[in-house]
This record gives structure tokens, sequence and C-alpha cells, in this order.
């Protein structure tokens, strides 16, 4: 099994997983969105809220503001030896203190930790007008995503089969494929179909090409092939902020190899 | 006030709706408003298009 | 991980895993099948909030549980290739 990137980014990123089983591609696709540990704002203690919004509209909003996370200097709260009450090596806190008028934003937010702090600084909170006050400390730590997305460190990610177009020699370079074709990948080279450069991968696997080409009449079969590669998929991958990507796609493949020791270990202990 | 996320796919869109909704007061094309500010899907796009701003009305009641 | 062996025949093994999902438990169903010996292998959940359990059954009376512990190592092994290949693939 392989990973080729064909565009790596720390925003985003898609690479093609090569001689995988679809289980496996949707075993790593699923530990990535509900499984994979990111800081969220949790607890919010209010000392003082004279906005306009209610307390738990702003809580909320605060839940939902993605806090970079380093998962190597943190252990999950569950698995804290301070059993869920709360310590350093679990939680962090932040506190703010605004007073209007003035846009809150993330950046208002002040961690106690150099690391875990909101990764975008300019997200609106509240607006505040003139003597409106808000005073809160929140506490954050790292969850899965299956628990509320706010943990969740992707946004977009999925996968699709990795396309294979070809065409028979019962081409003749009509054309009418490359107008149908809402990805514009396809143009025609001579006499015949041919792909742009490094557009193979933008093909949604539409067909519309095929029943372009059965619609000029060439007979039961079209001319232009779209199959799929099912041991070879194309994953996109986006962070929503907490972890780049590489380390999410880290992540999720470390969860998965952590279970199967963990059940070889656990089976061969029964066994004796 | 704007929602902090994408309710679909959970891109953070909120810091993008000032940059938005000055342009938008510009008469700028909201297409190429958003299209510049890297909204690629309907989802986030629709997000930032059909939102009203309600919180100056809300403000003088506390 | 916490695991409870239900059942243990000569040539069927029905194990629970407790807190495990969909997610690890269909790639694991997948890897025990590409086992010649394995005749069935599958997972029920049976309601949202149960544990998977798991049946194996294998042909010729073969050992049920070998086929389980050989799928976790090619899968740990599996997991091990991409975590090299995405360290080389993400420094280019």
């Amino acid at each position: 099994m392989k990973i080729e990137f064909s565009s790596l980014e720390e925003g985003s990123a898609s690479f093609a997983l090569d001689d995988a089983s679809i289980a496996f591609a949707n075993a790593l696709r699923r530990a990535m969105i509900s499984e994979v540990m990111a800081f969220a704002i949790e607890d919010v203690k209010i000392y003082d809220n004279a906005s306009a919004l209610f307390d738990e509209i702003l809580t909320h909003r605060l839940g939902l503001i993605p806090l970079v996370t380093d998962p190597d200097s943190f252990v999950p709260r569950s698995k804290c030896s301070c059993n869920g009450a709360g310590c350093t090596r679990c939680t962090v806190t932040l506190t703010m203190s605004v007073e209007g008028p003035c846009m809150v934003t993330s950046g208002d937010l002040i961690s106690q930790d150099s690391v875990v702090r909101p990764a975008l600084d300019n997200i609106p909170i509240v607006k505040l007008e003139k003597n409106q006050k808000v005073v809160i400390e929140a506490q954050a730590y790292m969850e899965r995503g299956m628990e509320h997305a706010k943990w969740s460190p992707t946004t977009i990610c999925g996968y699709k089969n990795y396309p294979i177009i070809t065409h028979d020699d019962r081409c003749d370079g009509c054309g009418l494929c490359v107008e149908v074709c809402p990805k514009e990948i396809l143009l025609v080279k001579g006499s015949a179909i041919g792909l742009k450069d490094g557009a193979l991968e933008s093909c949604s696997l539409c067909r519309l090409c095929e029943q372009a080409c059965l619609n000029s009449g060439i007979g039961d079969e079209p001319a232009i092939h779209i199959k799929m590669d099912d041991r070879r998929f194309l994953f996109t991958v986006e962070s929503a902020g907490a972890l780049p990507t590489v380390r999410i796609i880290k992540q999720g493949l470390l969860f998965l190899k952590n279970q199967s020791d963990e059940l070889y270990e656990a089976l061969s202990e029964i066994r004796g | 006030m704007i929602p902090v996320r994408c309710f679909t796919c959970g891109k953070v869109i909120s810091t993008a709706y000032e940059e938005y909704k000055r342009r938008r007061d510009e008469n700028e094309d909201p297409k190429k408003i958003l299209d510049d500010l890297g909204m690629d899907r309907y989802c986030c796009r629709c997000m930032l298009l059909t939102h009203k701003e309600i919180i100056d009305e809300l403000n003088p009641y506390q | 991980m916490n695991i409870t062996v239900l059942e243990l025949g000569e040539d069927m093994v029905r194990i629970s895993l407790a807190g495990q999902g969909h997610t690890f438990m269909n790639a694991l169903k997948t890897e025990i099948l590409t086992d010649s010996t394995v005749d069935v292998a599958n997972y029920v959940i049976e309601f949202q909030f149960s544990d998977p359990v798991l049946t194996v059954t294998t042909h010729n009376k073969a050992d049920p549980v070998k086929p389980i512990l050989d799928a976790c190592k090619r899968l740990s092994g599996q997991c091990e290739d991409l975590l090299s290949s995405l360290e080389q693939s993400a420094k280019k």
C-alpha cells in the first residue's frame, strides 16, 4: 500500500491510496472524521454576559472555534489520571474579558497554553455596544469527533475510486463527449479523444460522456469507457484548522494500527 | 451574528463575512466576492449569501 | 481492548468487542475474509448502542482464532506501510 499526494497544503490535501480494499479506505475515512482527537471548548463559566446573545448561544459559538491542537503533549480527558476532573495534562483554560463597543473575536481569547489557541484570530463571536461586557472563562479539552462535530478535525473528508478513462478504435474524435463533460477534462486529439494534462483526477465518474457517445448513434456500446479502479482511491481531506492535514491522516492511520494491535494482544492473551 | 461554521461542511466561514458585507455594499458581484474569499462549495456560499444580520436590532433590548 | 469470547467451537468463534464501531470492524471483517481457510466472517451491531459481535467460521475444522490474529497483524502492517509512505511523500 502506498500514499501519493497530488496536492498537499496545511488546510487541504488530496492523495491517492494505492492497492487498498474499499473497507480499508472507508475505515481510514471514518477514523479521520470521528476518531482523531482535537481540542475544542466544552465548559464555559460566564461571569458576565450583557450582550444581546443568550449564554447558550455564546457558548455554542465558542465551542465551534477550532483550536490548534498538539496531540503529543496532551492526553484525552477520558484517559487522564485526573479521572475527568480536568488537570493541566488534559485541559486548557482560556479566558476572555471584553468591554464594548467593539466586535468580540476569537483573538480576544487568552489561552494559558502557548500551543492550544484559536486557529483563526478573526472569528466574530458577538458585537457589543457601549456599556456591554462579556467576561468568561472556558475549558477546552480533546475529544473524538464522534462525541460532537466540533471535535472533528476535518471538514471535507471523502474518497472516490480512481477513474480509468479509455477509448476503443471506434472513436472518431467527433467531440460530442468533450462538449458534455462538466469537468472539462476531455479534448480531441487528432481523430480520437484524449485527456487534458493532469485532469484525470477531477473526473467525477458521471458517465455523461458515455451517454453522449451512445447518442451519436455508435451502437449499443459507447466508444469511450469510464471505469473505476477498485483498489485505488482518491482521497480529499480538508482540515478545520485544529491539525494540519498530514497530521490528521497520520493520526487516523495510528488509530487503526492501535486498534488492530490491541485486538491482537487481547486475543493472544486469552489464547494463552 | 453570522454562524461560526458552515452548517453543512463545517468550514469556518464567519471570518469571511466582514469583507463579504463590505464588498457587497459596494455593489460588487457576489459570485466574484465568494470566489475571491475561497468559498468553493455551494453550502458555504449559501451561508454567506442568505445571512441576515440582526444583532444591531437586538442590541437595544437587554 | 476489552473482548469477550461468547462461543468457541472447533471451527467457529463468536467474540464481542466492547466499544468498537463500524470503523474498525468492517476493515477487520474484510481482512479476515481474504484468508483461504475462512468460510464466514461477519459482524453484527444489533442496536445502535450495543457492542459488535464478530463471528468467524472456518473450512475443515481449521483454527478459527488464527485468521483473526493474522488479519490484525496484516492490518497493523498495512498501517505501518502507509505511515512510512506518508512520511516520505509529505517530505517531498
